[in-house]
């Protein structure tokens, strides 16, 4: 609960210095894109003087109007500086990864805000015949905190449809995945992503290919999956 | 705190993750000399000479074969009936009456008084229903599983023979899940056996979880087998997460394999196989060319509507 005070403390600073700065420069200068410096920074309008002022009507101040939190922002939190706010809304990224039910998976994301991201994905383990398995999937994540550090923590979901064959059995299964992710930007369009959760798995059809050796899904599970990010557009 | 905790939480999931597949791996057991024969829903599904699941029924089936079988119900008062249906039918009338078999309710919505005033018969039994001089075919009352087991706790000719006992989902409630009604069908299962000293002489049959899982905390001494309509591995899956005694699936839904069952049971699963043959087409015809195959497959237990089954079991017959 202090954390959070001393965040939103430090962020009104960071917001009239930027203000300030916005004030100063063209639009879109500081980095911020111009229609958002034109909505969070409205030029104070002095008092009309020649207008008498009903005494119950608060006289509008010169004080610059601190910049709205901006919570889907990452760098507008714990110390970070104003030109570490991305100079984009949304984007596309490239996805790669490896992961326990997504395999060595590539992938595209599209980030509907800087918070969220939306992604389709494809994995393989390069095996073949009776040790082959791939993955299909989509996968969907919204970050509920930024602590310092260019950390990331949010919640994520994915829904996968992969096909396994082993000596044993064809398997065409299901897996839904509910869990949480930390993220690390390592380069301004580079971010590594490590995510876990519950997995909730189920067969859509199954070959038994022999009367020896008999299994079944694990119905509940772990899940993790590391993946870098690659974010190849922006707007 | 949360930096440590997420890192913490996901080491765990990470160690935690299990294999994606469970293998069902049971202590094996041992083939029996020859499958166990059951007659089924007491003296065969399609037998005009008697009503299926009713004391008559069950009486002559078990004295053909090694037992029985026949479906269970639950009463609004909590008592197991013998009753394919989940509704109680009124074949009290004569057969040619228009009102013949109309479905009064739902056993679980029905008290004992009220159940035992009408004869038995259900959608796949009314049509049997002519009776037969000196038969008692027809008009028969549903029956009490209490007076099955009274029956075949002190007959001397019946204290050999065994019992299959098909456990029905109770799906009738304004919700029907069947899970309140499957633990109070597990209780009152529990204390018959107990009562009559059934111990290790009834193959119990259910796809229920809840009642599954009653069962075993009742530690009931009879043997369970987890029944499906589907597919044989879901089945499996079932039994094998359930530590029930085997699996009881309709046999055409597996090819005919004598590996199959050798294989189950080297994972600790035996197998029931029903109904053998089957019935099918306009007029019913049995398959009786599927009887040798099921039967060199050697399942544990095979339940037939057959009164003359053994009549085209390969050689060499059984005693």
């Amino acid at each position: 609960m202090g954390g959070t005070e001393r965040v939103r403390v430090r962020f009104t600073k960071i917001s009239i210095v930027a203000i300030a700065l916005s004030a100063a420069a063209p639009r879109g200068a500081a980095g911020e894109p111009a229609s958002s410096t034109a909505t969070a920074s409205p030029t104070p309008t002095p008092t009309p003087t020649s207008t008498p002022t009903p005494t119950s009507t608060p006289t509008p101040t010169s004080t610059p109007t601190p910049l709205p939190a901006c919570p889907e922002c990452p760098g507008t939190d714990g110390g970070a500086k104003p030109s570490e706010t991305p100079a984009w809304h949304h984007a596309y990224e490239w996805t790669a990864g490896l992961g326990y039910y997504e395999r060595f998976n590539v992938g595209v994301a599209f980030r509907p805000s800087p918070a969220s991201s939306l992604g389709l994905f494809g994995g393989t383990n390069f095996g073949a015949r009776d040790s082959s398995t791939w993955t299909v999937g989509a996968a969907w994540s919204h970050a509920f905190r930024q602590p310092a550090g260019g950390l990331e923590m949010g919640l994520d979901a994915k829904a996968m449809y992969w096909a396994q064959s082993n000596p044993d059995y064809d398997w065409k299964m299901m897996t839904l995945v509910f869990g949480a992710y930390l993220a690390r930007e390592v380069r301004r369009d580079v971010t590594l992503v490590l995510d876990a959760g519950a997995s909730l798995n189920f067969s859509l059809d199954a070959t038994r290919k022999q009367n020896v050796n008999f299994a079944y899904p694990t119905r509940w599970n772990g899940s993790f999956c590391l993946q870098v990010r690659y974010r190849f557009d922006e707007w | 705190m949360v930096k440590r905790a997420f890192p913490a939480a996901a080491a765990a999931l990470l160690l935690g993750a299990c294999d994606q597949f469970t293998e069902v791996q049971g202590a094996p057991v041992a083939p029996l000399p020859r499958p166990i024969v059951l007659m089924h829903r007491g003296a065969g599904q399609f037998n005009p000479d008697y009503r299926e699941n009713t004391l008559p029924a069950l009486l002559y089936g078990a004295g053909l074969y090694d037992g029985t079988e026949m479906d269970l119900q639950l009463s609004q008062d909590g008592t197991i009936w013998l009753g394919h249906d989940n509704e109680v039918h009124d074949c009290t009338g004569p057969s040619d009456a228009p009102t013949d078999g109309a479905v009064v309710d739902c056993f679980q919505n029905l008290h004992d008084t009220q159940i035992e005033n009408y004869a038995y018969c259900d959608a796949s039994a009314r049509a049997p229903c002519e009776p037969l001089s000196g038969l008692p075919s027809c008009h028969q009352h549903y029956v009490r599983l209490e007076d099955v087991f009274q029956r075949f706790s002190t007959d001397p000719t019946l204290l050999q023979k065994m019992l299959a006992l098909d456990v029905k989902d109770q799906l009738c409630a304004p919700i029907p899940t069947g899970i309140p009604e499957s633990r109070t069908m597990a209780d009152a299962l529990d204390a018959l056996v107990r009562a009559y000293r059934m111990d290790f002489r009834l193959f119990v049959e259910s796809d229920q979880t809840t009642f599954m899982q009653e069962f075993h905390s009742n530690v009931t001494p009879t043997y369970l087998f987890v029944e499906g309509y589907g597919g044989v591995d879901p089945i499996i899956s079932d039994a094998a997460q359930q530590d029930a005694t085997g699996i009881s699936y309709r046999y055409t839904n597996a090819p005919f394999d004598p590996s199959l069952p050798e294989g189950l049971r080297n994972r600790g699963l035996r197998v029931i196989v029903w109904p053998v043959p089957m019935f099918g087409g306009t007029p019913l015809i049995a398959k009786v060319e599927d009887i040798p195959p099921v039967w060199a497959m050697k399942p544990d237990i095979i339940l037939t509507d057959m009164p003359d089954f053994y009549a085209y079991v390969p050689f060499p017959k059984p005693l």
